[in-house]
């Protein structure tokens, strides 16, 4: 698919901005590419969130694929100050497992190409 | 009970039955037009519809009578809901979006000749780029907001038809073709506060056309063709139409508004899909209550509903499953009529009372910043969209997109630079 590589920088730069804006001070991130399928995982030992905040995020990320909304908007991904996409990441990923144990935050997502 | 256990927990219609409902408007709109005018009416309004020049401001209502707008506006979003199924597309907000865009503008220029090139461009596109055509059927479903180009070419230029004709239908191709990455793209300048973003798009794409076309002499006559004798009919109709949404969304919803709440705290920002975050029976409450809010925007300001106030009205309807609530929008309709009191421009004029309704485009200004910085955008909008449609002739029917596109691009990286904190 065209613009792969970008779409996942894009996916990886507004879980970033969801990592620091919560206190993280460090990130781990991994990125691999399978035959057929990305694996993006990130992680952080000291993160501060509200359980709200987490079921929110977890909420607008265990969406749908959608390509068709993939396509046009891809491009606002990791754009905002903020960090707001979450939801367009969601409709650009198959799968999620978020796993936060205070202070611990984990995140697989698998892509499928 | 928490926001992912209700949208679990309303009742699922399943695909096929959330494309029912979202035919039921088109479907009267059909029927009416059966008992609001002869067959023979209606078949010679549409003749009258595909052949008018579309650049802004037309009112179909005027030109093909309301048999024939209700019969176009029906056909197309027939015709669009069939490729949607085809393609087993999941009705989503944007799709919404698209649905009662198109149903609205077909009020006022976009009909069922001068929107299907686009849509063949689109076909040309993914086949160049081997992907598949659902991928971008949202974007082509958008563009056709350019359907006038291939009208005033076709039927506008005072060129033989048989030239006119696939000239007209070359260029709708064309830009079909190239709307896609365009589109994609345009989205980075005004980060995503700008709704209408094909309305940005189409707006520098049809301003570079419409230049081309006048360095050789030709030009664009815009216009202002409005109709008067429908207001009471289409006031009660609309106020039909969103109240059988905001039931069926109660309904859907567990007989309960429980959650409405929670929506009106999205910004809604570009990507907001309320279908997705907070389900299809909250999505239709708010369709329904911003469908009425729209309504009796019009009603308060003493205006007359036309053919481009339904347009604007049927496109905040849609445009409220993709972002739009009464919280982000009101401050911008406030922000376009104190602009209107403060100006030269007739408050209750369509022109300014459409910028009132497609001003919404701002919406997610408000939703992120806050009821004043609304009102500025509003505001502003207002001046902006007054000037802008001579850049590309009235082309471009989402003329309040490019202005939109152009405020969100000023404004947001100002307030963003003097907003305290990270």
């Amino acid at each position: 698919m065209k613009h792969e590589i970008a779409k996942i920088s894009k996916i990886v730069d507004e879980l970033i901005d969801f990592y620091f804006l919560n206190s993280a001070k460090k990130v781990n991130i991994s990125i691999e590419e399978n035959k057929d399928s990305f694996i993006i995982e990130i992680e952080s030992d000291d993160v501060s969130c509200s359980e709200d905040k987490i079921m929110n995020f977890k909420k607008l990320i265990n969406v749908q694929r959608q390509k068709e909304i993939e396509e046009y908007y891809w491009q606002l991904a990791g754009t905002s100050i903020e960090g707001e996409e979450y939801n367009l990441v969601g409709m650009m990923i198959d799968e999620s497992i978020i796993d936060y144990d205070y202070p611990k935050l984990k995140i697989k997502l698998i892509r499928k190409k | 009970m928490n926001n992912l256990d209700r949208k679990d927990n309303e009742i699922k219609l399943g695909r096929i039955g959330d494309l029912l409902i979202l035919i039921i408007i088109p479907s009267i709109l059909f029927i009416l037009a059966f008992f609001l005018d002869t067959p023979k009416n209606l078949l010679f309004g549409l003749y009258r519809i595909i052949v008018s020049p579309d650049v802004l401001l037309v009112d179909y209502l005027r030109i093909g009578g309301i048999g024939a707008s209700f019969l176009n506006s029906s056909l197309l979003v027939f015709i669009n809901i069939y490729i949607i199924n085809k393609l087993k597309l999941k009705i989503n907000g944007a799709l919404i979006a698209a649905i009662y865009t198109i149903m609205g503008f077909a009020f006022l220029g976009k009909n069922i000749f001068n929107v299907w090139p686009m849509y063949i461009g689109g076909y040309l596109y993914v086949k160049y780029q081997n992907i598949e055509f659902k991928n971008i059927l949202v974007i082509i479903m958008f563009s056709t907001s350019l359907a006038p180009l291939v009208s005033d070419i076709a039927f506008g230029l005072g060129f033989q038809l048989w030239i006119s004709i696939p000239l007209g239908i070359i260029f709708g191709i064309f830009c079909g073709f190239i709307i896609t990455p365009l589109s994609s793209h345009m989205t980075r300048v005004h980060d995503g506060y700008n709704l209408y973003n094909i309305g940005f798009t189409a707006g520098l794409l049809g301003s570079l056309i419409t230049s081309l076309l006048r360095s050789f002499g030709f030009n664009f006559e815009q216009q202002e063709i409005l109709s008067t004798e429908y207001d009471l009919l289409l006031r009660i109709l609309l106020i039909i139409f969103f109240s059988i949404f905001i039931l069926i969304g109660f309904i859907i919803n567990r007989n309960s508004f429980k959650g409405y709440l929670d929506l009106l705290k999205y910004s809604g920002r570009l990507v907001t899909d309320f279908t997705h975050i907070e389900g299809y029976g909250l999505t239709f409450i708010n369709m329904g209550i911003m469908g009425l809010v729209a309504t009796f925007y019009v009603i308060i300001l003493h205006g007359n509903f036309n053919g481009p106030i339904i347009g604007g009205i049927f496109t905040i309807f849609g445009f409220s499953a993709f972002g739009k609530h009464p919280k982000n929008s009101i401050p911008i309709m406030i922000g376009v009529t104190i602009a209107s009191l403060m100006n030269i421009w007739d408050i209750n004029s369509t022109t300014v009372l459409i910028a009132g309704l497609f001003g919404s485009t701002l919406a997610p200004i408000a939703g992120k910043f806050g009821i004043l910085a609304g009102i500025v955008a509003g505001f502003l909008h207002l001046a902006l969209v007054k000037n802008i449609g001579f850049l590309h002739g009235g082309v471009n029917l989402y003329n309040n997109g490019f202005s939109g596109g152009i405020i969100a691009a000023i404004l947001v990286p100002l307030m963003e630079a003097f907003k305290k904190g990270d």
